[in-house]
């Protein structure tokens, strides 16, 4: 999808996937960001690693993290809506790859809308976050808005 | 797993911790790898000029971060059950600003047993100091049964 604008995306297509590792260093890096330091999130259990913080997947997997992002000049976007689906957790020291699908784009009031899928897998294939997310585009200085999905 | 989800009635309100969101937490969220080269990255939630190009007045928090303090008190309450069976549904209706408060709510509306455990539905959101919502939504998550330790 190298060339094209976000926004000209249409249902079916994908921006590019992201792989990512979480080191306990990334991990304690948000941990501090939301002052969460729940035992979960820095010791092993069981014989596994800590468990990766949400916010830290929550974190990758917008769709502005893909490297192949492309917001239009005097265009931005907000976020409108999330529903994620937590699936299994993630382990520190894992290998994460993100994939983004796009289930429509519409245009509602004068604002164009994207729906996307982002996938989170660990390196075992392994499904760990699912969310499905509403964004919208706006030229600047037309709408008011919030801004929160902007590239980041 | 919160033992007091499943003995709690029909409306009780579980409150997270007000956090205070400052500089260092929002630069540590949006600003990439503490060890990045050139850290923190210049973007709309860590740098007013980015944030004026992308059309705003002033820097705005990621909503990550306190959808990240709202996952938080999910896993507090319903334990690893929340990594396996949580669901989320959520709009942010408000941005936030650097220096303000906000705290993760959470109402319990539904808890229905099942064969394998008990569905728990429970209305969610973050206010700000001001009481005002920043974050409104729906959660749900399965706890399974415990296990019997005798078995």
């Amino acid at each position: 999808m190298h060339g094209k604008f976000a926004h000209e995306l249409r249902a079916g297509d994908q921006y590019q996937p992201l792989e990512f590792v979480v080191t306990p260093d990334l991990n304690q890096q948000f941990l501090y960001a939301v002052e969460d330091y729940a035992p979960v999130y820095l010791e092993g259990r069981n014989g596994k690693p800590p468990v990766v913080h949400p916010v830290l997947l929550m974190h990758m997997s917008p769709r502005t993290r893909s490297p192949s992002y492309r917001q239009a000049p005097d265009m931005g976007s907000a976020f409108a809506r999330d529903r994620s689906r937590y699936l299994n957790p993630g382990y520190v020291g894992s290998t994460f790859r993100v994939t983004w699908t796009v289930t429509d784009t519409y245009e509602q009031r004068g604002k164009i809308y994207q729906d996307y899928v982002a996938l989170i897998r660990d390196q075992d294939g392994v499904e760990i976050l699912r969310r499905e997310l509403s964004s919208t585009f706006f030229t600047l200085g037309k709408v008011k808005t919030y801004a929160l999905g902007g590239k980041s | 797993m919160n033992a007091a989800l499943l003995s709690a009635g029909p409306g009780q309100v579980f409150e997270g911790r007000a956090r205070r969101l400052t500089w260092a937490r929002a630069l540590a969220l949006s600003g990439g790898p503490f060890d990045a080269q050139g850290w923190p990255e210049k973007n709309l939630h860590t740098d007013l000029d980015a944030a004026r190009a992308a059309g705003l007045a002033e820097v705005v928090v990621s909503g990550t971060q306190w959808e990240g303090y709202l996952v938080g008190l999910m896993v507090e309450l319903f334990g690893m059950a929340w990594l396996h069976h949580g669901q989320l549904d959520i709009k942010i209706p408000r941005s936030v600003k650097i220096g303000e408060t906000i705290q993760p709510k959470a109402r319990l509306e539904a808890r229905e047993a099942r064969k394998d455990g008990f569905q728990v539905g429970l209305s969610v959101w973050c206010e700000n100091q001001d009481g005002q919502q920043v974050l409104a939504g729906k959660a749900s998550c399965l706890l399974p049964q415990p296990r019997d330790p005798a078995a």
